[in-house]
């Protein structure tokens, strides 16, 4: 296994898979570590459909994916963790928040655990309470009992965040949230992608085709070109951010065979 | 004076076999839309097949099915005490089977349609299957399956044939309103043949209207 950063023990999120969806087909290798890894390449080259098998919504047809020690795929030994165990958050283009629930009740939805009694009663108003608590940090406290039709992008991305972080998730999948928002509202998403990166000390995949999002965000980078991974690196902090995303040579092998 | 109770009749018959194949045509639907098994495309098949068959003949192989001789027909004899068939219980099957198809393809349809990336929200979220269905899929789908449960309930309504052959026409027992209708232009009952079809054609008008309505506003 090829580690680039100076850290000996093994990465939070090794991924060693082949997909196939309908006739796409992509082969992704890489690992991730605490911080924002951005998958980054052109639209179509196999970007979310990696996410959706890390997510377990699609299965791989070759290879594994560990999350941290526990793998939570594998094609050959026949291993699939079901998405429900997986304790993910995702964020989407389109925040995918359910119409007919308000933000709060949408955040509530992935707190199945809280306010829960050892009797199995619910406490609907911690369970409440925690939702209200989550998008404070999203800074969207004020949403709350919004219709959830009526939000704007942004709007909508900061519940979908909130309702992310609200399964106290190992590993936040966020597929291409800023695509679908204006300018002004990308600039404050992204900060506070940064923010919660930064106090939640995750790791986060974030999928993109847009190289702004790369100089933003990235604290490492893998490289996708159509239908397979072709290098990962980290990011040096200590660069001009403004260079941070400009393709070069990776240091790593490009082969998703690295074992 | 006109009789009555024919409509009446009608009316609970046609809303016993509504909340039937509501609750059997939406869980059909879901199978439909989601499972992937051996058989779904004859079980299909068969759920789709009371709209082509003329109701006569969907009659006749119930009667087959349900009647005296047949098994199915014995059992109920020996639990219930009394034969199935030509009872108002028949006349609610009948219509249940009619009805069903119109729940079952309307409410898939609208099953299918519910944005996929929704319910993987809820699996992501940690929501078991079971509670993605009633919290999202049904939620979500809910117009297309309230328009597919009223088509459902106007043809339960207004079915002759089916309900003719297995629950007959017995005045003041299973005589349903459009079977009623009929007796009534048979005898020369203008009066009674004009307020019964008068009171068929008025409510499937309203229900015509109130599924366009359901289906043209935003979900």
């Amino acid at each position: 296994m090829t580690v680039d950063g100076p850290t000996p023990s093994p990465a939070p999120l090794l991924v060693d898979i082949t997909t196939s969806a309908g006739t796409f087909t992509v082969t992704a290798g890489f690992e991730a570590h605490t911080g924002i890894t951005v998958l980054f390449g052109p639209s179509g080259s196999g970007k979310s459909v990696t996410l959706a098998t890390i997510a377990g919504l699609l299965r791989p047809t070759k290879g594994s994916i560990v999350l941290h020690g526990r793998t939570i795929a594998d094609a050959e030994a026949g291993i699939h963790i079901k998405t429900q165990d997986r304790h993910l958050g995702m964020v989407t283009q389109h925040a995918a928040l359910l119409p007919h629930r308000s933000p709060v009740e949408n955040v509530g939805l992935a707190l199945r655990t809280v306010g829960t009694s050892a009797q199995g009663a619910v406490d609907r108003r911690a369970r409440r309470e925690e939702a209200v608590r989550l998008l404070a940090e999203t800074g969207a406290a004020h949403l709350a009992e919004a219709n959830t039709t009526s939000l704007s992008g942004g709007e909508r991305q900061r519940v979908a965040l909130a309702r992310a972080l609200a399964g106290h998730p190992q590993l936040l999948l966020l597929d291409e949230p800023f695509s679908a928002l204006d300018r002004v509202s990308r600039t404050r998403l992204r900060s506070l992608v940064r923010r919660l990166s930064d106090e939640r000390q995750l790791p986060v995949l974030l999928v993109t085709h847009d190289l702004d999002d790369v100089e933003a965000l990235a604290d490492r980078i893998v490289e996708f070109e159509p239908g397979r991974t072709v290098g990962q690196r980290n990011v040096d902090p200590t660069r001009p951010a403004e260079r941070r995303g400009s393709p070069r040579p990776t240091t790593s092998s490009s082969e998703p065979d690295r074992s | 004076m006109t009789d009555w109770y024919p409509f009446w009749l009608s009316l609970r018959v046609a809303t016993t076999a509504t909340v039937v194949a509501g609750v059997l045509g939406v869980s059909l639907a879901y199978l439909l839309a989601k499972g992937r098994f051996p058989g779904r495309s004859l079980l299909e098949a068969v759920v789709t097949l009371p709209i082509v068959l003329p109701p006569t003949v969907l009659g006749y192989y119930l009667l087959t099915l349900l009647g005296v001789n047949s098994s199915l027909g014995r059992a109920w004899e020996r639990i219930f005490g009394h034969p199935l068939v030509f009872t108002v219980t028949a006349a609610v099957v009948a219509a249940t089977i009619s009805a069903l198809p119109f729940c079952v393809r309307t409410a898939r349809v609208a099953i299918e349609s519910v944005d996929p990336t929704l319910e993987a929200a809820g699996r992501i979220a940690g929501l078991p299957e079971w509670q993605v269905a009633v919290q999202i899929t049904l939620p979500v789908a809910r117009r297309g399956i309230a328009a597919g449960v009223a088509l459902g309930f106007a043809r339960a309504l207004g079915d002759f044939g089916a309900t003719v052959m297995v629950a007959g026409n017995i005045p003041g027992r299973t005589q349903t309103l459009p079977v009623a209708l009929y007796d009534a232009v048979q005898a020369g009952d203008d009066a009674t043949a004009r307020t019964g079809a008068l009171l068929l054609g008025a409510i499937a008008i309203v229900i015509l209207l109130a599924v366009n309505r359901v289906a043209r506003s935003a979900p």
